[in-house]
């Protein structure tokens, strides 16, 4: 991801406002800005799509845009820097601090998941391993969700109820241009929990999972095999074996 | 091959998020495109605005 560049995170702090919106959550009047800027990106026949960069000036007039696939750090470096140019932009601090990610709520009580799903790649002694230096593409980065469970919930899960695991494992696909959940379909789903000693549960299982890659349907699906622990204070579990279609990725679950 | 409780502990660990993957988290994020666009005209900078599908605190785009 481009956004993970320390240049970039320079220019934008020091000659931008910057913000990001959620096309499902934009509404009102954040919805009708967004419309005039796609319709002046229109009328300058400049790249306009869901997944976009858009350089605006003081003024809001649209300066430039960049669709995602072509977003990489020289790309937006280079906007950035001409719209600051043109428009006189004195570098400076940030306008606003950074803020620490906000997590879904949970009571006390509850069970806060941190899913963490990444791609891996294979090692040269064969093994694999967490993906680096992908640059900006889709294998670059791990997907992140934060399922929240309720008492009854947690405790359906350390009793090996397959319903409520199945709210858990349609998390557990690498990252994508779909994440709308409701286009998952489990197709098939093991979930055992084995009572041990002191209070701890072995979790182990395995699930069939079609995720379309984007909001189109398509044909691909997650394989993938799963082991853990969990008791009182602690839940964990990792995939052993996962594949998206051809590609291996991992998932690791713990409190969060 | 069943694995130990401290080899899933250390296996959950290794794929965490690393901080070169947080680094995203040191921009400076308006709250909303009003702000930004507020913000921009007010001290004179640029906005820059990215739009997505899915989370962006979710690392899924």
């Amino acid at each position: 991801m481009s956004f993970n560049d320390s240049r970039v995170v320079t220019a934008l702090n020091s000659l931008t406002v910057p913000v990001y919106l959620s096309n499902d959550l934009v509404k009102g009047a954040e919805h009708a800005a967004l419309t005039r800027i796609h319709q002046e990106g229109y009328a300058k026949k400049l790249s306009v799509g869901t997944v976009h960069c858009f350089l605006l000036a003081p003024d809001g007039t649209l300066l430039d845009t960049i669709h995602v696939a072509k977003a990489n750090p020289p790309r937006i470096l280079e906007i950035i820097e001409r719209g600051a140019q043109e428009q006189e932009i004195l570098s400076g601090k940030p306008l606003i601090s950074p803020q620490p990610s906000a997590l879904p709520a949970a009571s006390k009580n509850e069970l806060r998941l941190h899913v963490v799903a990444r791609y891996l790649e294979k090692k040269p002694d064969g093994s694999l391993g967490i993906v680096t230096g992908a640059g900006g593409n889709w294998s670059a980065l791990p997907g992140e969700d934060w399922p929240v469970f309720a008492v009854a919930e947690r405790q359906a899960l350390l009793d090996g109820d397959r319903g409520v695991a199945e709210r858990l494992v349609t998390h557990f696909y690498p990252p994508t241009e779909n994440n709308n959940l409701a286009q998952n379909v489990i197709e098939a789903l093991e979930w055992r929990a084995k009572k041990l000693p002191r209070g701890v549960v072995q979790l182990s299982g395995s699930v069939t999972l079609k995720h379309p890659f984007y909001t189109k349907d398509d044909s691909r699906r997650v394989h993938a095999v799963f082991q853990g622990y969990a008791s009182d204070s602690r839940f964990e579990l990792v995939t052993t074996q996962a594949q998206y279609e051809n590609l291996p990725f991992a998932v690791a679950v713990q409190r969060g | 091959m069943e694995l130990s409780p401290e080899q899933v502990t250390a296996t959950v660990k290794g794929w965490q998020p690393t901080a070169q993957e947080r680094t995203w988290e040191k921009i400076g994020w308006a709250a909303s495109l009003q702000d930004a666009l507020m913000l921009a005209k007010r001290e004179k900078r640029l906005v820059f605005l990215f739009t997505l599908d899915g989370r962006m605190q979710r690392g899924r785009c």
